[in-house]
């Protein structure tokens, strides 16, 4: 262990030193109690041997700023005062010591308490790990609970809960935000045809598409079966819920995953979208924001399929034909 | 007081601090030339302080040297020291020349036994 000395009387300080230090731990001396302080804060020690009066900072002031301290390690702490002071023994141990040591000390008195200190602060690490770990298995079973087994992006409830927060934010800050909702074509004749392993397989990789194209801050989650929604919680000026949708449905087309079983061309698996955004002002709630995503993806899917339609008033409704061409 | 040809070191020490290395003795020379050096300055605080009647500072110094002799195995120079200190603390230094007095001569007792196991280089 790492122990530090605090004592201002040479005498004692060596003396502790030569028995610690043949009872094999690593020394350090502090020659009054704010040096030792700064030793302390500075971290890594074990054990703190600390005299009762000392200029500075003395004993039991050192003791309570250890405990007040919010480091990661337990400093075990052990009192030296002399025999005929016990109410310094009692104000130390109220004051955050662990035990002490009647002065003069010799080496069997000060061995019994390093073997305590050495419990007591491997009972302290051990119990540190557990709790990190524990608070790590709990971020992970959270953000497992939150996604989609199958693609890897937000499951239903994460989507809900970012729609809640999305929608509460803009209210209060004034922003706007979109949100497009797309759906695999043809999905249940590609099923029939290929299986549903690779079904399954289709799905990861379109989610990967959208993935790919989601911005910083922007959010894709897996709506439902082949149904999948894009939440973009800040749109700026210039921003177009028409041309994020376009690029995620070229990307989709582009990646040309075979599907020979559609009525219609081209001959790969695309995408329908349907886009629409919230601006500060609009009396709609987020559920009502959904389904005029879900009303333009109708319509996007009625007029042929494999295309995106914004709902009338959705932020960058109308973008340049250059952006739109297939 | 203590009986003047009683051997003023308790000797039980000096064998603790000889076995605190591996028989080189050094640790002994380290600590007992830290006290030789130390107790010479602490003395003559305390011989100051009784003289000026100061009980706070009388109390502080033989609490010091106190606990540094009984550290070196100077158990009759501690005692006195204790007995110092004591009076100090109730205030209680009218004899403050005997006190001197009683430190002055288990002082010089208890340098020359530790001048003899540790020589100052």
């Amino acid at each position: 262990m790492r122990i530090l000395i605090a004592d201002d009387e040479p005498t004692s300080r060596l003396l502790l030193k030569a028995i610690v230090s043949k009872l094999g731990h690593e020394t350090i001396v502090a020659e009054e109690g704010s040096r030792a302080w700064d030793l302390l804060s500075s971290g890594g020690i074990d054990v703190l041997l600390t005299d009762w009066m000392m200029p500075g900072i003395d004993g039991p002031e050192l003791c309570r700023r250890v405990r007040e301290g919010t480091g990661d390690s337990y400093v075990y702490i052990v009192l030296t005062t002399g025999l005929d002071h016990p109410e310094h023994v009692l104000e130390g141990m109220g004051s955050g010591a662990d035990d002490y040591l009647i002065k003069p000390v010799d080496s069997f008195a000060v061995q019994t308490r390093l073997i305590a200190a050495e419990r007591m602060t491997e009972l302290h690490g051990t119990l540190a790990q557990t709790q990190a770990e524990l608070e790590r298995a709990n971020f992970d079973l959270l953000e497992q609970s939150l996604t989609d087994d199958l693609t890897g992006l937000g499951n239903r409830r994460r989507m809900e809960e970012d729609l809640i927060r999305t929608h509460a934010r803009a209210l209060r800050v004034g922003r706007t935000y979109g949100v497009a909702l797309f759906d695999v074509d043809h999905f249940k004749l590609y099923n029939d045809h290929y299986g549903h392993v690779a079904g399954d397989e289709t799905l990861r990789n379109v989610a990967a598409c959208i993935d790919f194209i989601v911005r910083a801050g922007e959010c894709a989650y897996r709506y439902g079966g082949e149904e999948f929604l894009l939440l973009m919680p800040d749109l700026g000026l210039g921003d177009s819920v028409l041309a994020t949708g376009e690029r995620i449905r070229r990307t989709v087309m582009e990646a040309a995953i075979p599907h020979a079983a559609r009525p219609s061309l081209p001959p790969f698996v695309t995408l329908s979208g349907g886009v629409t955004s919230w601006s500060p002002g609009s009396s709609l709630s987020f559920m009502q924001v959904v389904e005029q995503a879900d009303e333009a993806l109708f319509q996007a899917k009625s007029a042929g399929r494999n295309r995106i339609h914004a709902a009338p008033g959705s932020v960058g409704e109308r973008i340049e034909p250059t952006a739109v061409s297939r | 007081m203590s009986d003047l040809l009683s051997d003023p070191l308790n000797r039980s020490q000096i064998e603790f601090l000889l076995s605190l290395d591996d028989g080189t003795g050094e640790a002994l020379q380290d600590i007992v030339g830290e006290y030789l050096t130390m107790s010479e300055e602490g003395r003559e605080e305390l011989l100051r302080v009784l003289h000026d009647g100061d009980a706070s500072a009388v109390e502080h110094a033989a609490h010091t040297l106190k606990g540094a002799s009984a550290n070196v195995g100077a158990s009759a120079l501690a005692d006195v020291c204790a007995d110092i200190e004591r009076h100090a603390r109730q205030a209680q230094l009218e004899d403050a020349a005997g006190l001197a007095q009683r430190f002055e001569t288990e002082f010089s007792r208890a340098w020359a036994a530790l001048q003899a196991v540790a020589p100052r280089p």
